[in-house]
Parts: C-alpha cells; sequence; structure tokens
C-alpha cells in the first residue's frame, strides 16, 4: 500500500463517492446503490452505526470494506451472538494489486478487536479473493454443495402446451427457450418480473395439482414465519436468528426479487422463499430459505415452486441439509452441481475468522460447539449477504 | 512431484523478483512468508497456481489452512508430502 492511502470509518459524508465507487460491483444505477447501501448498512438491525471502512487517495474514496451486521444462535439454549460478514468489497481499478484488500480487512479487523464481535464470516468470497482471505487467516468450514435443478427443453414445451398458451404466458418462456444463458438484455426489475411470472399467473390455478394449502406471495409474513421457526425449535447447529425483525428486514433488499410460498392449515406449517437477482443477466432463481413442521409440508412446497414457476434453473446449498431433505431434492430433479476446484475457480464455501488475532490457532467455537466443523451448521443461502 | 529445491527455488525467484533481489540470502526454508508479508496475495495465487500445475491437480482450497499451514517453505512441503498419495 501506498503511504498516501489512508483508511477510514465510513460517514455520510463520504456516500455519493462510495455509491459512485459502488459502480464497479453493484452496479451503474445510483439510485439502486443507494437504496441497497441503506438497507445493507443504515437500516441494518444489527449494528449502530455502518460499518464500512474506506480507502482514501488524496482525500477520493478508492476502496470500501463493508462489515454488515448479523446474529447467529447455536446450541440447545440458543445462545445467540453478535457476528460481522465481510462483504462489498471493491477497489478503484486504478489502486488494485497495492494490498489494499488485507490493508482495508485488516485495519477493520484491529479496530473491532475490543468490540461484542468475535468472529468474522464471508457467505460469498469471490474468485478473486479469495486465496487473500485464506492468507489473511480465514478458514473455510466446507463446501456448499449447490444443488441444481433444469428444465429440460422437452419439460419446457410439455408445459407451454399444457397451458392455454396465451400470448403473456408464450412469450417469456419461449424467449428463454430461444436465447437461454446467451441473452444479453440489460438486466433489471421487468427481467426480475418476468422470471418469476408463470409462477404468479399459476398460483391460484393450479393449486389443486399440488395441494390445497400453498399459496404464492410477493410478500413475507415475518410475524407467522418466525413463530413458525420458534414452533419448530433449533436442533442447536449454527444458523441466523430468524425472527420478525429479522424477516422484515431481511426481504428489503432492493438487489433481489422474492416470491413466497406459504403451506398453511390452521396456522403456517411451512414456507419456501425464492430469489432472484434484479441485476444478474441470468435470472438464475434460488430456494434461499425452507421450513416446514413435516415431510408433506416440505414436499409440497417444494413442488409447488418447480411446478409453478417454470423456472430454466433452481440452485439450493445442500451441504448442511439432512439426508431425507436431499433425497428428496434428488427426487424433485435436483442434481449436485460440479463445483469447480483450484486455485482459479475455488469451490464455494464460507469462511470465517476470529476477530482478534490472539485467537488464531486457538479452536474458534460458540456455545461449545466448534465453528470449523460443517456438521455444527445449518446453512441457507438467506443468510449470505449475496442472496 | 514437488522437490524441495524446485519449490523453493521458485519461491525464492518470485520472492526476489518482487523485492529486488533483498531478501536472496536471508531467506530460509523456515522463514514466515504470509505472516511477515514477503509474499504477497498475488505471489501466493502464483505459488498455488505453480503448484496445481506440478501435481497436475487442481487444490480444494476448502481443505488448507493457508495460514498455518503454507507460511513457510517447510510448512507447504509437508502439506504437500501429506496429501500426495491422494493426488496419484
Amino acid at each position: 500500500m501506498s503511504l498516501r492511502h489512508g483508511i477510514v470509518r465510513y460517514s455520510d459524508e463520504f456516500k455519493s463517492q462510495v455509491l459512485k465507487l459502488q459502480a464497479h460491483h453493484w452496479g451503474p444505477d445510483l439510485t439502486l446503490n443507494a437504496a441497497y447501501l441503506e438497507w445493507k448498512y443504515e437500516d441494518n438491525p444489527y449494528v449502530k452505526t455502518p460499518l464500512i471502512y474506506l480507502a482514501l487517495w488524496e482525500g477520493d474514496v478508492v476502496g470500501m470494506r463493508g462489515l454488515c451486521g448479523a446474529r447467529w444462535e447455536m446450541g440447545s439454549s440458543g445462545q445467540a451472538v453478535s457476528v460481522l460478514c465481510a462483504s462489498d468489497l471493491v477497489i478503484a481499478p486504478a489502486h488494485r494489486n497495492r494490498g489494499l484488500l488485507n490493508t482495508m480487512t485488516m485495519t477493520a479487523l484491529k479496530d473491532l478487536v475490543n468490540s461484542e464481535y468475535r468472529y468474522v464470516f464471508n457467505l460469498s468470497p469471490s474468485p478473486i479473493t479469495y486465496l487473500s482471505f485464506l492468507a489473511m487467516g480465514w478458514r473455510s468450514i466446507g463446501p456448499l454443495e449447490t444443488m441444481r435443478w433444469q428444465a429440460t427443453g422437452g419439460t419446457i414445451l410439455r408445459r407451454l402446451l399444457r397451458r392455454g398458451q396465451t400470448l403473456r404466458h408464450l412469450f417469456p418462456a419461449s424467449r428463454r427457450l430461444r436465447t437461454g444463458a446467451k441473452r444479453k438484455t440489460a438486466p433489471s426489475l421487468a427481467g426480475a418480473c418476468r422470471t418469476f411470472c408463470s409462477l404468479d399467473a399459476d398460483r391460484g390455478r393450479e393449486a389443486r395439482a399440488v395441494g390445497p394449502h400453498v399459496s404464492v406471495h410477493e410478500s413475507p409474513r415475518p410475524e407467522a414465519m418466525a413463530e413458525l421457526i420458534a414452533r419448530i425449535g433449533s436442533d442447536g447447529r449454527m444458523r441466523h436468528v430468524r425472527d420478525a425483525q429479522y424477516f422484515g428486514w431481511r426481504f428489503r433488499n432492493p438487489m433481489s426479487m422474492y416470491r413466497f410460498l406459504f403451506w398453511e392449515g390452521t396456522q403456517l406449517e411451512g414456507y419456501l422463499v425464492l430469489r432472484t437477482r434484479l441485476r444478474a443477466v441470468r435470472k438464475i432463481v434460488s430456494i434461499v430459505d425452507w421450513e416446514a413442521t413435516n415431510g408433506q409440508v416440505r414436499e409440497e412446497l417444494l413442488w409447488a415452486a418447480i411446478r409453478w414457476g417454470d423456472f430454466a434453473q433452481v440452485d439450493i446449498w445442500s451441504a448442511t441439509h439432512a439426508g431425507e431433505v436431499k433425497v428428496l431434492l434428488e427426487r424433485t430433479g435436483f442434481r449436485r452441481v460440479n463445483e469447480p476446484k483450484g486455485v482459479a475457480q475455488p469451490r464455494p464455501a464460507v469462511l470465517i475468522r476470529a476477530v482478534s488475532d490472539q485467537m488464531q490457532g486457538s479452536q474458534w467455537s460458540v456455545a461449545d460447539r466448534w465453528l470449523l466443523d460443517l456438521t455444527n451448521w445449518d446453512l441457507r443461502m438467506v443468510y449470505s449477504d449475496g442472496s | 512431484m514437488v522437490s524441495r529445491a524446485r519449490l523453493s527455488r521458485f519461491i525464492r525467484k518470485r520472492i526476489n523478483d518482487a523485492n529486488s533481489g533483498r531478501l536472496r540470502d536471508g531467506l530460509t526454508d523456515d522463514i514466515s512468508l504470509l505472516r511477515s508479508g514477503i509474499l504477497d496475495s498475488l505471489a501466493l495465487l502464483e505459488l498455488v497456481a505453480w503448484i496445481e500445475r506440478e501435481i497436475g491437480v487442481p487444490l480444494d482450497l476448502t481443505e488448507i489452512d493457508v495460514l498455518a499451514e503454507w507460511d513457510t517453505i517447510t510448512g507447504i512441503l509437508n502439506y504437500i508430502n501429506k496429501h500426495q498419495k491422494r493426488w496419484l
């Protein structure tokens, strides 16, 4: 790092510069960037002020290291701990390869060493920065083992024929058939809406085919979802605290669009949350959260998502799912993605680090459970800041 | 397979290139490469890519405690020796 780079904590005076800098990472729409920054850092329920560290060069913001607040729980008693998630790293092109990633990250950790935070997670390390994180003492807890459902051409065609074939339905699906992953139209809100158009259109029509209890909604139900989580209870593995406050905040992410499938009897018995990214060129849909009181509810939710959605591709992290859930996924048509290996394209994984250097070399744990043991985790995409 | 001599030669060359030859005499097999900052992230990337070429398989980075196991030339060699049966 040059001696002329300085590292400072974020304050409002830097906001406009940060939004412009993040155009390299988040995208060119500064209004959307502002909404994302405000949602993720200013409205974050787990920090009092945004935890963002900036690299300055002659007064200009040339680097950003974000630390997003989170609250996780582990153990049979549900011991909750505040943690930070490293995210939104960006360095201006002219200042790359000067050690700023390392300097910003380690400055942030040193600054937080006496804070309430003992661990920092990274649930979305990029292939470019992955090795740098490991060299700074981060450890992988293991691969995420993505499973993927993919529509075949025949599946889509049969689906189209089975429908009324109105132009409104035909257009998005036929477009996907024609261009698939090579589509280069500008990613947009409209594109994300199209991704969910079949789900939205079919949700009433085919309810009987899956079950009368499943319905699709555009908004979460924070209180009911939190009550369900509390009713199901915890198996003691490490997971994010999912209370009404969390659900109320989490799905306001302006960079993503969600759909919520609810299974209801006399009360909410299960939910499944689908997400697509607004700015992704390929509108991949992911199951970011999925809970149910029993196997039948879980299965009906999954079938509804697949049958009603008419998606090209659906992804889910499977590494920490129970065996019967993996079997259900396979029965539904999900297959393990052959994840890459190697330094050029590391396997997607969760990285963690103790905030204090003094804890390097010791066993990292919460509620007497080792954090580096993947079997102690209940990982879902919704916990990733990238979702 | 990666020999101590080849690994040492590669690392010494890479480090000396980056440090104008200043470390030529002071670099031992047990000197810290990462904690000391001798090996920056770009050099580490090149080192891992070189090792992958040498052993002929991609490394699974999810299994490596880089800072603990790869901080010295001795550590890297120990790691390779420990896992080489899997790569054959």
